[in-house]
């Protein structure tokens, strides 16, 4: 528990440096990454790839939704 | 002191539990149990404040009697409560309301205590009448209507209450007639509800005669009708949980409130209990529900409500007992027929917001679901399932889904399909329980948080208590299971005397096991057999007490003893490999030790020499953290995965120990990663760029994770091992005991024996301590065979058959195998059902395997039980006999139509059964009959483990197997397919195999899958004395139809039943049938519904013939058990031994509730 903390920290760097290794070789990393530059996160292969896995977990809540939710309110 | 009594308290109160399951008393004794209770926890403050008040006087020591009375007053509490937790739990009593004193033609009624709402009532009949009595009860019904909206929904006020108006009316119940030959303890069901009783009236009849009146609880048990389409019943309750969504359904946990049981009757207040309901995705309003915000919602809900299907067979999985477990008591398929009003509907209380769950429940689902999307955004599919299962407890998203080199997850690496899902090769490779949130996870929560906040540089203090908020938390959004909940309680518990009294670990440990489980069990007493809860507590329990022996065992190695170890450990591990028949035959146990034994020598003699070949290499040389990780891998092995994956699971993944190695690293940085993404993607702006590296880099501990498990289970089997049963375990577990407190035991000894001659007598006590254990095993081994007798067990799988015959002298076969289906639903009795049975059975061995058909629900199986079992030889029809692996689908097809390729036979059938029997190239690896006659060949490995498995075609004539008993003879003969045999349009029908089972004056005629012209050529061609058979399984499972053709199909059934089967029934002369039945969807796909009602068809047709209660089906019969001493024969099912909760809830549907 008492070298958890230093460990953390290295274990977070080592991290970050691979996973940049990761998105410059790997295709599906490289074309996210530039779709959230882009702002088109939508759009990525890995987030279409994730389309049918928790399908109610969106980006962000569309306003359909939110009509949806308010339409139930008074059933 | 007080910490070892309050573990003793813990232990005792689990002793308890167990002692109820054992022995449960009956549930009226629960008032009384709980009176004692009180007495003893009375007694037990009395005596600590008494102790107290001495100790301030100054008495310093506590007297010997006192300190005794102490402690066995800490015992009897604690058993006591839980013995009382437990009986409450498992039972709902009914409560006595009344007494009824018959005087002549007029009755007393004793009201002892009042209705307290809607109730339902029984009579019982506590003494003898002397006639026939038939009374009436009266009273008062306040029945409860829910007041409803314009388009019929009920209301809620603004409070959140359900609105209903009461109604009030005075009537009699309907006549019930106390019968005076019923037994005394009869109960009778009072049709009508009451809220109050006032009085009781003899219509008829005269006697004196006591009777009791007792109200019914309304807990939802006894609201579950049998069967899924029954009558819908209307539910006012609440989302409990978070939705389970999947891709094709959404699970929902409804806690009712009230029910109405008929359309238009009274709403009950319901007492306890929850609904399991499948929401269908294509239900109004369904993504309303399918998403975590539907926790909480309050809802109306009307659909059949059923119980789950019982155990159908002996050794199966009780789904039904493992939901009550859960506290789930009745099921509900919500789906909307077309145009028709949804199953679901939500309720907002009047003019406000619809209900929301607990608040800190509703942040942590929140926090949850930000973070899977942090998950769906960084990691592709199916990374991100798994991440999402082992971080979030969404293990749901792994269902079904096809093994990372798939070509559904892109490019496949090695361009073939899988045989199994992630879910199964985790589970085959032994590293499933990663997917079950437990002290794994939560132990690399706390590390990691604790690491965080102490760069921070936050005190221990401080942020212990912030630690115990974020566990509480995630225990929350993985589903609060029981392994999560035991592992939060005894970190927690760790953390806390750990920064508050600098406790150390094993000290919290030891007192956070039982506090833990007391605290789970206190709450739901019925998870002490839960696997979840002693799976968990094993594996902890495992590690903190076997890994200390095992590491000092292993230390003990060291130079060229450390090299034999490690050369052995090897060689066992070639040979798990290699063949599981290999290692659980003595062929190669007797060579191996041998080898073993002089690889010992030779290293003694080596070292002796001064020879170190292996240098001073030892295994306290390894470093700290491997050697503790290997020792305890063996340590969870010994004391949980092998005793507890045999008695739960009949299983034992042999790779376990290797995978995990590398499996428990792996899975510490692939949490910590998906962790740190999660919560870190969610900073806005830079959030999701950061959880994008880090999931990248998770992206390759994840990968390496999955290929771990999908190569594991290529190189290790996951066979099928005897079912242990609790007194084996038990004695395993004492074995285990001597083991780990070795020391402490042998100290005890020396001291009572005297030390000259210690190590002898300690080697002497030790032998003599295993050989009384291990006879205790061997003396109480499994025994069911009782008497000599012939006994054919029908196993209930599905649509198919598993016929297991053991002959009087003990001989086993198995008439076919069952149905497997691979690609839609991964159905496969062969492993769900069979071999569960007969490892249950502590059945091995086969002599022979007979398989009658090429249909999928009797061959399909047969790939797996050669995988498995040892088999003598395997008995084909001769079509099937002839396949090999090779074969192309032209030449399979010539074989089993016999030439004739217009037969009666859709294209998908025949594919479905080239890829079953012959298997395709696309996916080499899936199990197929020809491929498991090849792999149990005549091989190098085969010949040495005796695994090589001969097959044999069948012909008329042929006698499988017979053998004289007792003076009589027992026959196993063929009598079909004869050359003569018409094929017709339905060739592998009318060649099917037809067995005549005879043993002395007793027959069963299996006649396979004859179709209406094999019947009548049967019929017609063999002579009637060997037709003759008291037992007849029906031909073709009852589903044989003409082919399509003009005309009324039913008509031109009954026509060919008539032509043929009614010809064959005179023949045989039959006084039971047995059909071999279940869902047929599996096997006829689109043609399902035609094949149902054929079976409707020919089973009432042959119902007619025989009369009722002389046609079983394994379908509503479960399985069937025949036994015959060569005389006459018994008939008992399955379903009959399960009935004791079928009964009740047929009461309770037959009840027609009406004011």
């Amino acid at each position: 528990m008492r070298g958890g903390p230093g460990a953390i920290a290295y274990m977070l760097v080592i991290s970050l440096l691979m996973g940049l290794l990761v998105v410059l070789i790997h295709p599906d990393y490289r074309d996210t990454a530039r779709s959230m530059l882009r702002g088109r996160t939508e759009q990525s292969s890995i987030w279409i790839d994730n389309e049918r896995y928790y399908p109610e977990v969106v980006l962000a809540p569309s306003g359909e939704d939110r009509e949806e939710g308010a339409d139930n309110g008074s059933n | 002191m007080v910490q070892t009594k309050l573990m003793v308290f813990c232990y005792m109160f689990l002793l308890g539990i167990v002692f109820a399951k054992l022995v449960p008393a009956d549930a009226t004794w629960l008032n009384a149990i709980h009176i004692l209770t009180g007495v003893f926890f009375l007694a037990l403050a009395a005596h600590y404040v008494n102790r107290r008040r001495e100790i301030r006087q100054g008495y310093k020591y506590e007297l010997a009697w006192s300190r005794v009375a102490g402690w066995v007053l800490v015992v009897l509490a604690a058993l006591s409560l839980g013995y009382g937790r437990y009986i409450k739990a498992d039972t709902v009593p009914d409560t006595r309301m009344a007494t009824v004193v018959l005087r002549g033609s007029a009755a007393d009624l004793k009201v002892e205590a009042q209705l307290t709402d809607t109730s339902r009532v029984r009579i019982r009949k506590t003494s003898a009448v002397a006639e026939d009595v038939k009374l009436r009860l009266l009273g008062v019904l306040e029945a409860r209507l829910a007041v409803l909206s314009d388009d019929g929904v009920p209301q809620m006020d603004s409070e959140g209450r359900w609105r209903f108006t009461r109604v009030k009316q005075e009537y009699a119940s309907d006549v019930i007639v106390i019968g005076k030959d019923d037994p005394v303890g009869t109960d009778y069901l009072v049709p009508q509800p009451f809220d109050r009783i006032t009085g009781i009236e003899v219509v008829e009849g005269s006697s004196s005669g006591h009777l009791g009146i007792y109200r019914i609880s309304n807990h939802l048990a006894s609201f579950v009708r049998l069967g899924m389409n029954s009558m819908p019943v209307t539910v006012l309750g609440k989302i409990s949980q978070d939705p389970w969504v999947y891709d094709f359904k959404t699970v929902l946990h409804i806690s009712p409130l009230f029910i109405q049981y008929r359309p238009g009757g009274p709403f009950y207040r319901v007492e306890g209990g929850t609904i399991r309901a499948n929401l269908d995705t294509r239900v109004d309003n369904y993504r309303r529900f399918a998403r975590s915000e539907g926790y909480g919602l309050d809802v109306v809900v009307t659909a059949p409500l059923f119980e789950a299907r019982p155990q159908a067979n002996p050794g199966d999985f009780d789904q039904r007992q493992y939901l009550q477990n859960n506290n789930i008591y009745g099921q509900m398929g919500l789906r909307q027929a077309r145009g028709g009003p949804p199953p679901i509907v939500l309720v907002a209380p009047e003019g406000g917001e619809p209900a929301r769950g607990h608040p800190l429940v509703r942040f942590s689902l929140k926090i949850r679901d930000d973070m899977l999307r942090v998950f769906k955004q960084t990691l592709p599919y199916p990374h991100s399932a798994f991440v999402g299962a082992v971080t979030l407890g969404l293990r749901y998203g792994l269902q079904g889904v096809e093994c990372i080199f798939s070509p559904a997850h892109g490019d496949p690496l090695l361009g073939q399909r899988c045989e199994q899902t992630i879910a199964d090769e985790f589970k085959h490779s032994g590293v499933n329980h990663v997917l079950a949130v437990s002290g794994l996870h939560v132990t690399i929560i706390t590390i990691l948080f604790t690491g965080i906040f102490t760069l921070l540089r936050m005190s221990r203090r401080a942020f212990v208590p912030l630690i115990v908020m974020i566990l509480v938390i995630f225990a929350i959004i993985t589903g609060a299971r029981p392994s999560t909940l035991r592992a939060v309680i005894m970190n927690s518990l760790f953390l806390l005397t750990w920064a508050y009294l600098n406790k150390g670990l094993v000290a919290s440990a030891l007192l956070g096991v039982p506090v833990a489980a007391f605290l789970i069990l206190y709450h739901n007493p019925l998870m002490i057999v839960d696997p979840s809860f002693t799976l968990s507590f094993g594996a902890i329990l495992s590690l903190v007490l076997i890994t200390p022996p095992v590491y000092k065992l292993l230390s003990m190695l060291r130079g060229n003893n450390f090299l034999v170890a490690i050369l052995i450990l090897l060689g066992i591990s070639a040979a798990l490999g290699w063949s599981w028949f290999l290692v659980t035959s003595l062929r190669f146990w007797i060579p191996f030790l041998i080898v073993c034994t002089l690889l010992c020598l030779g290293a003694r003699a080596a070292s002796r020499k001064g020879k170190k070949l292996f240098g001073n290499l030892a295994y306290v040389q390894i470093p700290v953290a491997i050697g503790t990780l290997v020792a305890s891998q063996a340590a969870i092995q010994w004391g949980m995965m092998a005793p507890l994956s045999a008695a739960y699971f009949s299983r034992w993944a042999a790779g376990g120990s290797y995978a995990n190695l590398l499996a428990l690293p792996l899975i510490g940085i692939v949490v910590q990663l998906g962790a740190m993404a999660g919560l870190l993607g969610m900073i806005p702006v830079i959030g999701p760029f950061i959880g994008l590296l880090l999931n990248a880099a998770n992206w390759v501990f994840s990968t390496g994770f999955l290929w771990l498990a999908h190569f594991s289970v290529k190189l290790f089997p996951f066979p099928f091992v005897r079912k242990i049963s609790p007194v084996h375990l038990l004695l395993y577990y004492l074995i285990l005991a001597v083991f780990v407190w070795h020391e402490p035991l042998w100290s005890v000894f020396k001291s009572q024996f005297g030390r000259k001659k210690g190590h002898r007598h300690w080697a002497y006590a030790m032998v003599a301590l295993l050989i009384v254990l291990l006879g205790a095993a061997f003396a109480t081994r499994p025994h069911y065979r009782h008497g000599n007798d012939l006994n054919l067990t029908m196993l209930s799988v599905n649509y198919g058959n598993a016929l297991l015959v053991e002959t009087p002298g003990d001989k086993k076969f198995l008439i076919d195998a069952g149905m497997v289906e691979h690609e839609r639903g991964m159905f496969n009795s062969a492993e769900r059902t069979i071999l569960p049975y007969f490892s249950y059975r502590s059945i091995m061995n086969l002599d022979g395997l007979i398989v009658l058909s090429p249909h999928l629900e009797r061959v399909a199986g047969a790939a797996y039980m050669l995988r498995h079992l040892h088999i003598g030889t395997l008995y084909l029809p001769p079509a099937l006999a002839a396949v090999t692996p090779d074969m192309t689908e032209d030449e399979f097809f010539a074989l089993v139509l016999e030439g004739n390729l217009a037969a009666e036979y859709d294209e998908e059938f025949l594919r479905a059964l080239y890829a079953e029997i012959i298997g395709t190239s696309d996916m080499p690896y899936r199990p197929s009959l020809a491929r498991a006659m090849k792999k149990r060949g005549a091989t190098f490995v085969n010949k040495w483990a005796g695994s090589t498995v001969p097959h044999r075609a069948l012909t008329a004539g042929d006698v499988v197997y017979e053998e004289m008993h007792n003076g009589k003879r027992f026959a196993m003969e063929v009598l079909n397919p004869s050359p003569a045999a018409p094929a017709g349009d339905f060739p592998m029908e009318n060649r099917s195999l037809v067995l005549r089972i005879s043993y002395g004056d007793f027959a069963m005629l299996v006649s396979g899958d004859l179709h209406f012209d094999g019947q009548l050529h049967l019929a017609e061609t063999v002579p009637p004395e060997k037709l003759a058979a008291q037992v007849l399984m029906a031909p073709h499972h009852g589903t044989a139809a003409p082919p399509p053709g003009f005309g009324n199909p039913k008509q031109q059934l009954l026509d060919e039943l008539n032509r043929s089967t009614a010809v064959l029934l005179d023949k045989v002369r039959p006084e039971k049938v047995v059909f071999d039945y279940g869902n047929p969807g599996p096997v006829y796909k689109q043609r399902t519904r035609d094949a149902r009602a054929a079976h409707e068809i020919t089973f009432h047709f042959i119902e007619e013939r025989l009369g009722a209660g002389n046609v079983l089906s394994t379908e509503r019969d479960l399985a069937i058990f025949i036994s015959s001493n060569g005389e006459g024969f018994e008939i008992e099912t399955q379903g009959q031994k399960v009935s004791s909760g079928g009964e009740t809830a047929e009461a309770v549907s037959s009840l027609e509730v009406g004011f």
